[in-house]
């Protein structure tokens, strides 16, 4: 009996010893991708999951595509991403947790070239050369210039603090400056002269922008969050040539795109539960006529969370990116020119930046 | 598939096996004299999971939290290496829901809520254990009935086995990541009836250790395959702590004093281009506490009184002036007294009463800050019946907290009360075998940093609940003299819902998070837990301890017609479970531990980006008493994760693979 007990007691232990046997490591698939004609959508992921990803949609095939970027990069795209845009036959790719802007071929999303460019948030392009904008802590920041053929930093020229979009008017940069919470947001609009690459002045337009958009008229469009406590967030016209505020919206715009005169935009609003409420306008950019929502069929009342607008000039269509609750894949939807909603695909987390092509 | 023939290999083996607790080599080779407290039986209205020192000293761990991996039906989340972060989370209801005790007294954090268990060493730990529900004494503080679940870590207390009027106990530790832990413990006896200990440790590690990222395409090629040093993971800690056990006629006291001082990097997380951090923290951590316990009316009544003050000083330093450099202090300050009682107005009905008062203040040099102050104040009462073959207890804790700021707005008051019940039948009574059911309602506050820390706290969050059902069998079998001495096994089926659960959401601007009661959580699983034990030829021991636990954690925060509805929590497996295995001849003991968690995904969408791989760790160590002169004399050899699995707990924070320590000890 004693000697049975044992007995099992040995075959007991064998059988958790021989769990010991060491795992093999998994096979990751992966796919490649080839966008002809349509756009490519990049997914944020939260800040330090490393899940920053790229989408495109195909207009020739009517197909969306998840994670196009090529598979064979090492850990993927990177952390956070943060705008994206083509020129050139490349898409240009601030990953602002890793530090790069990544260079990929438009047409394969395949890798070309990574360069370290510190904290970039936002990428335009002027005259054959891509600028980019950096973050440096509570220090003023600074935009990068890159050659698009050797693919290397070749100038820097520095702006205020937490400097976000670039608009380009004739010679003229203008960066929008955001500043920071514990030093007090920036008011600063910065002017760089293009011939010299160095900022000529700051001008004081309004507390805590981020994007700034030109419009056909020569004017730009800013928006500003103001401090989130007492200065509310507004919506502001800017004439470069008398360098002043000519129009300003009472609305704290999130997200906007600028198409054939008019200004499709929607604002963010809390209340102190920060319960979160949307609303989309439509600015026409002659009359400066604050319009209703350019969606014309109500669907808007589904959007959990919307993060960005963007219009593709070549049709009208606009695209509408939902992070639905930032911690499960987001949403882009696609309406017509008329504001009809047409179709939505699941996009990666936080879906952020759409990028025509 | 790998996982499903170890669950099935663990169900198996549950079935099968026979089992116990205490893997104690003392018991036929008395070389030690047990210390004083005397080994509780479990005849406790809640069971609950018990590690004791015998066990602890087996396991190459070096924290808390190492060793409370081996219960079932908990989750850590182990950021790596000794510096990193380690929390811990118990059938799914979050770390905020859980309370951790150090001798008697909760350790607290008004700030995050958050103890990490990775800063408290084994060094000097009796015992620990896990409650799911509640303990039922019937002489404990209104916090006792608080938490949803509680981990009780229990210091050792000296004992004097050599004759003399004091004991010493020295260690020396050292091993990989640069490990250098020397730690010393010295008991005094002062006149008959009090007992001084003091004790201090130094640990220090470099946190250096190599891990390797690979990844293969379909068709099998390496598409990469990178092997990195973890950078930023030093550190040097040092406890210091004395205490005095005292008695009196028919009644108990202690008093302790803790300081806990560490400088560590934060090696956080891997990403692209990012391989190094250098975030710093140091953290001060100083309490001084005092128990007193004493029985009137021929034990009839009983009376204990407990007070506590509390000093916790963290400093985060981000020094990279690329990123927003940070350098914030933190100073929180806890005052805190419980006074209970307890009536045994038949042998078979005992009545308790309960009151604590807790004072939280936190004061910090970040811009706007809110200086808030919390004041808690509990008052439970309970009942007990107790029949050889029923024993039922019921009690109601009444919360009220209300917090004061010196700038904005502060929460409103809360006043709420929680109700549980217990109940446990033994249908034969001479027979270990017991039905048991509990049901609890847990509440906890938000934190100081939920509601106030700047732009990111919201004073309109509610408080978070959890309803706790569960329904268990446990059985236990002791035959001190029989070879096939000790077996006992539990099972535990469980519904868990936590309602209003506190979220921190990113919002569009990503340095903006916000915290939200965003969550709503279904939590049903089953923990099972076997231990036994098997001594023969005098000199030999086998001990064995399984655990394995199955959960279903949906979360229901989204609206249902989400695709994510319903999915498994972040990091929760769906399977997890341990084995133990030590075999001693004499003082001479090989233990063997195994630790294997699930598949599971980072976020409640459960899509293969999201997809954690399982892993599993195989540890063995060796150890061997032996006397010298007066002096016991202690080496042990211990080599964990011998399979070199190269695993993620978090993703993002790359663990340790093959590591090893020596420990040399000497008592005299």
């Amino acid at each position: 009996m004693k000697a049975n007990r044992l007995s099992i007691f040995a075959f007991l232990a064998l059988t958790v010893l021989s769990l010991a046997s060491c795992k093999k490591d998994e096979p990751t698939n992966s796919k490649d991708t080839v966008l002809t004609t349509g756009f490519y959508v990049l997914n944020q992921g939260a800040m330090g999951t490393n899940k920053a990803s790229l989408d495109c949609f195909d207009y020739v095939s009517g197909t969306y595509k998840n994670n196009v970027f090529d598979p064979s990069v090492t850990l993927g795209l990177g952390d956070t991403g943060n705008d994206v845009k083509v020129y050139g036959g490349k898409l240009y790719i601030t990953v602002n947790g890793s530090n790069l802007v990544e260079v990929a071929d438009a047409s394969t999303a395949k890798h070309l070239a990574s360069i370290t460019v510190n904290s970039c948030r936002y990428v335009n392009f002027y005259n054959g050369k891509v600028y980019v904008t950096s973050y440096n802590g509570f220090n003023n920041g600074y935009v990068s210039e890159i050659d698009t053929t050797s693919l290397t930093v070749t100038r820097k020229c520095t702006v205020g603090v937490c400097p976000e979009e670039m608009a380009f008017v004739g010679t003229n940069m203008y960066v929008a400056n955001m500043g920071d919470y514990d030093h007090g947001y920036s008011n600063k609009l910065s002017v760089i002269d293009m011939n010299t690459f160095t900022e000529n002045k700051q001008i004081d337009v309004a507390l805590n922008m981020s994007k700034v958009r030109p419009t056909d008229d020569g004017k730009l469009l800013i928006n500003s969050f103001g401090n989130y406590y007492d200065v509310p967030g507004r919506l502001v016209v800017f004439d470069p040539v008398s360098e002043t505020v000519v129009k300003s919206f009472d609305i704290p715009v999130l997200g906007m795109d600028v198409y054939n005169g008019k200004c499709y935009c929607f604002t963010q609003e809390y209340d102190e539960s920060w319960n979160t409420t949307y609303k989309f306008y439509t600015i026409d950019l002659a009359t400066y006529a604050l319009g209703g929502s350019p969606i014309t069929d109500g669907t808007e009342s589904g959007m959990q969370n919307p993060s960005n607008i963007a219009i593709d000039n070549r049709n009208g269509n606009f695209y509408i990116c939902d992070a639905a609750d930032y911690v499960t894949p987001g949403t882009v939807t696609c309406y017509s020119s008329e504001g009809k909603k047409q179709w939505t695909k699941t996009a990666g987390d936080i879906p952020y930046a759409i990028a025509f092509k | 598939m790998y996982p499903k023939i170890y669950i099935l290999l663990f169900l198996f083996i549950s079935t099968l096996t026979l089992w116990s607790a205490e893997i104690d080599t003392t018991k036929v080779y008395e070389l030690q004299e047990v210390c004083f407290s005397p080994k509780r039986i479990r005849r406790d209205i809640v069971p609950f999971q018990r590690m004791d020192s015998t066990v602890i000293e087996s396991l190459g761990c070096q924290s808390v939290a190492d060793a409370i991996r081996f219960f079932s039906g908990v989750q850590i989340k182990d950021y790596g290496g000794v510096g990193g972060i380690k929390t811990i989370n118990v059938r799914s209801m979050g770390t905020n829901q859980m309370g951790v005790f150090y001798d008697g007294i909760q350790l607290g954090n008004a700030q995050n809520g958050q103890v990490d268990l990775g800063r408290f060493s084994l060094d000097n730990i009796e015992a620990i254990d896990l409650y799911n529900g509640q303990k039922a004494d019937g002489l404990q503080c209104a916090k006792d009935y608080g938490a949803a679940g509680t981990i009780y870590i229990t210091t050792k207390k000296p004992s004097f086995s050599n004759g003399k009027g004091y004991t010493v106990d020295v260690k020396m530790k050292a091993g990989s990541f640069g490990l250098a832990n020397p730690s010393i413990t010295y008991s005094q006896k002062l006149g008959k009836s009090v007992i001084l200990t003091l004790s201090a440790e130094y640990t220090y590690s470099n946190g250096k250790y190599k891990f390797r990222y690979k990844k293969t395409a379909p068709d099998g090629t390496t598409l990469y395959d990178t092997t990195a040093i973890r950078q930023n993971a030093d550190i040097q800690a040092v406890r210091t702590e004395a205490a005095l056990f005292g008695s009196v006629k028919n009644g108990e006291w202690n008093a302790k004093v803790y300081n806990y001082y560490s400088d560590r990097g934060l090696p956080g997380y891997i990403a692209r281009n990012v391989f190094s951090h250098s975030q710093r923290q140091w953290d001060d951590n100083f309490f001084a506490q005092a128990s007193y316990k004493q029985t009137y009316i021929d034990g009839k009544l009983g009376f204990q009184a407990k007070a506590k003050y509390a000093y916790d000083y963290t400093r985060y330093l981000d020094p990279d002036s690329t990123h927003f450099q940070v350098d914030n202090k933190y100073r929180q300050q806890e005052a805190y007294v419980s006074g209970a009682l307890n009536y045994r107005i038949f042998w078979w009905w005992d009545v308790s009463l309960a009151a604590d008062f807790q004072y939280n203040y936190l004061n910090s040099d970040i811009k706007n800050f809110a200086y808030p102050s919390r004041y808690t104040e509990l008052v439970a009462i309970a009942t007990s019946f107790k029949h050889p073959n029923v024993k039922f207890q019921a009690s109601v804790l009444g919360n009220f907290v209300q917090d004061k700021v010196k700038r904005g707005a502060s929460t409103t008051p809360y006043n709420v009360f929680t109700p549980t019940a217990m109940l446990t039948v033994r249908p034969v009574a001479k027979v270990a075998f017991d039905i048991r059911a509990f049901y609890k309602r847990a509440f906890r506050m938000p934190t100081f940093n939920d509601l106030y820390y700047a732009t990111v706290g919201s004073t309109a969050l509610k408080p978070e609940y959890v309803d706790q059902y569960d329904v268990g069998l446990s059985y236990q079998y002791s035959k001190p003299a029989d070879i096939f001495n000790n077996f006992a096994v539990q099972i535990d089926g469980y519904h868990n819902s936590v309602k209003d659960k506190i979220v921190a959401i990113p919002a569009a601007n990503p340095f903006r998070w916000q915290m939200k009661n965003y969550g709503k959580v279904s939590i049903t699983g089953v923990d099972v837990s076997v231990d036994m034990g098997l001594q023969w030829c005098k000199y030999w021991n086998l001990g064995v301890r399984l655990a394995y636990s199955y959960q279903v954690a949906a979360d229901q925060s989204f609206d249902k017609s989400s695709p994510y509805y319903g999915g498994q929590l972040p990091y929760t497996p769906w399977h997890s479970g341990s084995a133990i295995l030590n075999i001693a001849y004499k003082t001479l003991s090989l233990n063997y531990s195994f630790i294997y968690t699930g598949e599971r995904y980072t976020s409640s969408a459960n899509i293969p980006i999201n997809y954690v791989e399982p892993w599993q760790t195989h540890d063995v160590a060796v150890s061997y008493t032996h006397p010298f002169k007066t002096w016991k004399l202690h080496t042990s050899v211990q080599v964990n994760n011998i399979c070199n699995q190269q695993y993620e707990v978090v993703r993002g924070y790359p663990m340790p693979g093959t590591n090893f320590r020596i420990i040399l000890g000497a008592t005299f």
